[in-house]
């Protein structure tokens, strides 16, 4: 109980929570499963609630006619439900070594720290709403799965799982991608926490995949301020956090192209999966997390 | 042909290569950062390597080179000109007019071809240079003059002055010349005298072009001096007047001539010795001058004022102007007198002023030679040896006859010495008794001069005294060095004498930093023309290109 305490100091930042509390998550997909909280699945069938009535039309199963109706007005009818049903919800976590920028050193909170602030948020609110959470974390391939489950304790071990992992190795976003898909048969909501510092049509192709299994993806696409403000202004050698490769750069005379760069980067992923209906957040680490959250829920739920 | 006016900026040319340095060093990594992708860092440095900025910096580098180089250029002020020709100039022409320039070269005297040399050097100046005379020992205008009207300096030329350097000339010209915007030239029309170096070892020379030039055309230094020394002897109740006249080298002709008792007589001085024997009227005075023929040159050169009763004493009062000397001398020793009742020591001559003068009003001195004294002049052909052992015990002081024996009470006398009249050169007399002291009148065709220097005596004032000597040495055109072991007794004190060092190519610059010696006269012609406002043009073209260059960098990487 301990460790979950501190784990809950370390990534439910009450603010956080109580800000997407007061929105009222709305997701805006229905997901195959079960309804729990106030999630509504647009699929009429398997119900526990009463819907509406409607006329018989052929093909439908008879076991579906209501025959008190029958017997009261002569005409068939058959009995809809709507089904209230659990969001599965898959927190992924890129925990490769280029999350772990900028070095703790630098005395700033990591990319790695504040995506799984962001997950750990979405965990606690998705769970009390008896959604079921798992978590996968992963690098060049897929480390860390904890199974989806509803239970408020179940925040235990997604919170668990989350500090367990440190950022390290390479990045292999599109097999990852590949590897989600194979695992995660049910439909589910997909929040992709990662810096995409990978080939950006592969990623786009396998996050285009996983959308294809009927998956819902939001990518909290997570940088570092530095990464977007290249503060830089001399000569310096930038050595790759995951290769160890050096390059060697005047900054100031790269900074301004390096920002048009990151731009288009971010053009090309926004643009890559708009038409697929993939939910694309830019966040950077100096935003505040409930902000960034409720920034981007509160966009999404309105269009819903 | 290209020169510039300021050529001493171009040793800033090197900070051409400052923006080379500048760029390595910033190329210097200081820093080195865990980067979490080089994924965009690289197709930034691709796209950037393809791109034209790589040779716009490269072109900046240049362009920053290049502002440099044509500022120094332009402070250097470049001009260009045809061959012979020269920029404009503002000369100042310094002619020495020490002493020495009096000896003659070739039968002509060095004053009188320094005077010629500068004047052609002014008449071969352009129209468009400016030039001012200064004489050496002083006065001088302070303007700068189109070369014609400088040169009417020359026209009234200021008699010779002793001289101890050329110092204060050389300041003066180059505070001159200071706002000058063109070609600097100062030129020494001299005799190559090393003395007159003196303190020019460290005069920032920087800036200016300045050209030693020798007017000495002569066999050889000093070599032409004529000296006339003379003894004088009773003779009944006359005065017997020995002279000795020496030329050496080309002796210019040259005659003595004896003045007395209203007559005048010449004897040609050809180059030898003369020695002649003239008996003076009772109170009469004997004038001895050497001169040049045709003229008389050197009247007053010399006067013997005979005393009316030679039986009791003989002195001597030059006239001519090296009586200053005497007193100069005098003030310099005079301090130290007999006391009271004190014997002077060894053989005597009295030196003393006249009656009525005080230590600070010294008109003239006095040299009382006792009669004893004179019955045992020296070796016949010699000047005045004084080897008796006589001693005048009247009394005088003040607004009494000086020499008046009949007069009750000591004499005053200031100081004693014994006099030895030397012929020829050698100025150096030593005394039995290890006192010194040398009186010289030498006919030259200076003037008298007289160099006397103290036995002993605390009072002596050494710095006046060794700036008598260095007069002296310059009068005589040698060297002369006072050398003395102990300061406060002078009886160990020696005049040594060497050649006059003189300069050439090779010891110039010891002497005098950036000069150099150049021919008396030098042409100009042909064309000329600035180039400082192109180059200030292109400076400001280039600062232009620069600034767009660098706003084009900004713009693209910002």
């Amino acid at each position: 109980m301990e460790r979950s305490g501190r784990l809950s100091e370390k990534y439910l930042d009450p603010l956080t929570i109580t800000a997407i509390e007061s929105l009222e998550l709305r997701a805006r997909l229905v997901v195959e499963g079960f309804f729990a909280g106030l999630h509504r699945s647009p699929f009429k069938g398997f119900s526990v609630e009463f819907s509406e009535y409607r006329s018989y039309q052929p093909g439908d199963d008879p076991r579906y006619v209501d025959w008190r109706a029958w017997a009261r007005s002569g005409r068939y009818y058959v009995k809809e439900f709507e089904e209230e049903t659990n969001l599965r919800l898959y927190l992924v976590l890129d925990s490769s070594a280029s999350m772990g920028f900028p070095e703790p050193s630098a005395g700033a909170v990591t990319k790695y720290d504040y995506a799984a602030t962001l997950a750990a948020a979405l965990a606690y609110l998705a769970l009390h709403q008896r959604d079921a959470v798992g978590l996968i974390t992963f690098g060049e391939a897929v480390r860390t799965v904890i199974p989806p489950r509803s239970s408020k304790q179940h925040l235990k071990a997604v919170l668990s799982g989350l500090a367990a992992s440190e950022p390290g190795g390479d990045t292999g976003i599109f097999p990852v991608l590949g590897q989600i898909a194979e695992r995660v048969r049910r439909r589910a909501l997909v929040a992709m926490f990662t810096d995409l510092w990978d080939e950006t049509g592969r990623v786009i192709d396998g996050l285009k995949a996983l959308r294809g299994k009927k998956h819902d993806i939001i990518v909290f696409h997570i940088l570092d301020p530095a990464e977007v403000e290249f503060p830089f202004r001399e000569q310096a050698v930038f050595v790759d956090m995951e290769s160890d490769e050096e390059l060697r750069l005047d900054a100031a005379r790269v900074r301004r192209s390096y920002r048009e760069a990151l731009e288009r980067f971010r053009r090309e992923f926004r643009v890559g999966t708009a038409d697929r209906h993939i939910a694309y957040a830019p966040v950077t680490t100096d935003t505040p997390p409930a902000q960034a959250l409720v920034g981007y829920l509160g966009a999404r739920s309105a269009l819903m | 042909m290209f020169t510039f006016l300021q050529p001493l900026f171009l040793f800033l040319l090197p900070l051409t290569g400052l923006p080379i340095v500048i760029n390595l060093l910033r190329r210097r990594v200081k820093l080195r950062v865990r980067w979490p992708s080089l994924i965009l860092l690289k197709r930034v440095e691709e796209r950037r390597a393809r791109r034209r900025l790589r040779f716009v910096e490269i072109l900046l580098i240049v362009l920053r080179m290049l502002i440099i180089a044509f500022t120094i250029l332009t402070l250097s002020r470049p001009y260009v000109h045809s061959p012979g020709g020269s920029p404009p100039r503002d000369v100042v022409v310094i002619v020495d007019n020490s002493v020495s320039m009096a000896y003659p070269d070739g039968g002509r005297e060095r004053y009188s071809a320094a005077l010629d040399a500068a004047k052609n050097y002014l008449n071969s100046l352009g129209e468009t240079d400016r030039a001012v005379i200064l004489f050496a020992t002083g006065g001088w205008s302070d303007e700068l003059l189109a070369p014609a009207d400088a040169a009417e300096a020359l026209t009234t030329p200021p008699g010779l002055e002793p001289l101890r350097s050329y110092v204060a000339a050389v300041t003066e010209a180059a505070e001159l010349l200071e706002e000058s915007g063109r070609i600097r030239e100062i030129n020494v029309f001299c005799d190559m005298q090393a003395s007159h170096f003196d303190g020019l070892q460290t005069f920032p020379s920087g800036g200016f072009r300045v050209y030693v030039r020798d007017i000495r055309g002569g066999p050889g230094p000093y070599g032409n001096l004529a000296l006339a020394d003379v003894s004088v002897r009773p003779d009944g109740n006359r005065f017997a007047v020995k002279t000795v006249v020496k030329g050496y080298g080309d002796f210019s002709p040259a005659s003595l001539r004896v003045s007395a008792a209203g007559t005048e007589t010449k004897y040609p001085v050809g180059g030898g010795t003369l020695s002649l024997t003239y008996s003076s009227a009772p109170g009469g005075a004997v004038e001895l001058a050497l001169a040049d023929e045709p003229g008389y040159r050197f009247d007053d050169a010399f006067v013997l004022n005979l005393p009316p009763t030679p039986e009791t004493y003989y002195y001597v009062e030059p006239t001519c102007p090296g009586a200053a000397y005497f007193r100069t001398a005098f003030d310099v020793l005079g301090s130290r007198g007999l006391g009271a009742g004190e014997t002077p020591p060894g053989p005597t001559v009295f030196v003393t002023t006249n009656p009525s003068d005080t230590l600070e009003s010294t008109t003239a001195l006095n040299l009382i030679v006792p009669t004893g004294a004179v019955g045992s002049v020296g070796p016949p052909d010699w000047g005045l040896e004084i080897t008796g052992t006589t001693r005048y015990d009247g009394k005088a002081s003040a607004g009494e006859p000086l020499f008046d024996t009949a007069a009750a009470g000591p004499i005053r006398v200031h100081t004693y010495y014994s006099v030895t009249y030397e012929r020829e050169w050698e100025p150096v007399a030593s005394l039995p008794d290890g006192n010194a002291i040398i009186i010289r009148r030498a006919f030259s065709d200076v003037e008298t001069y007289v160099l006397l220097l103290p036995v002993e005596g605390e009072n002596a004032v050494f710095p006046r005294q060794a700036s008598f000597v260095t007069f002296a040495g310059d009068l005589l055109g040698r060297s002369l060095e006072l050398t003395y072991p102990d300061f406060r007794r002078f009886t160990d004190l020696s005049l040594e004498e060497s050649n006059v060092e003189t300069i050439d190519g090779d010891t110039l610059n010891d002497f005098f930093p950036g000069a150099e010696i150049a021919e008396p006269t030098k042409a100009r012609g042909g064309w000329s023309f600035s180039l400082i406002f192109p180059f200030a043009a292109a400076v400001l073209l280039l600062l232009a290109a620069e600034a767009l260059l660098a706003a084009y960098v900004t713009r693209t990487t910002a």
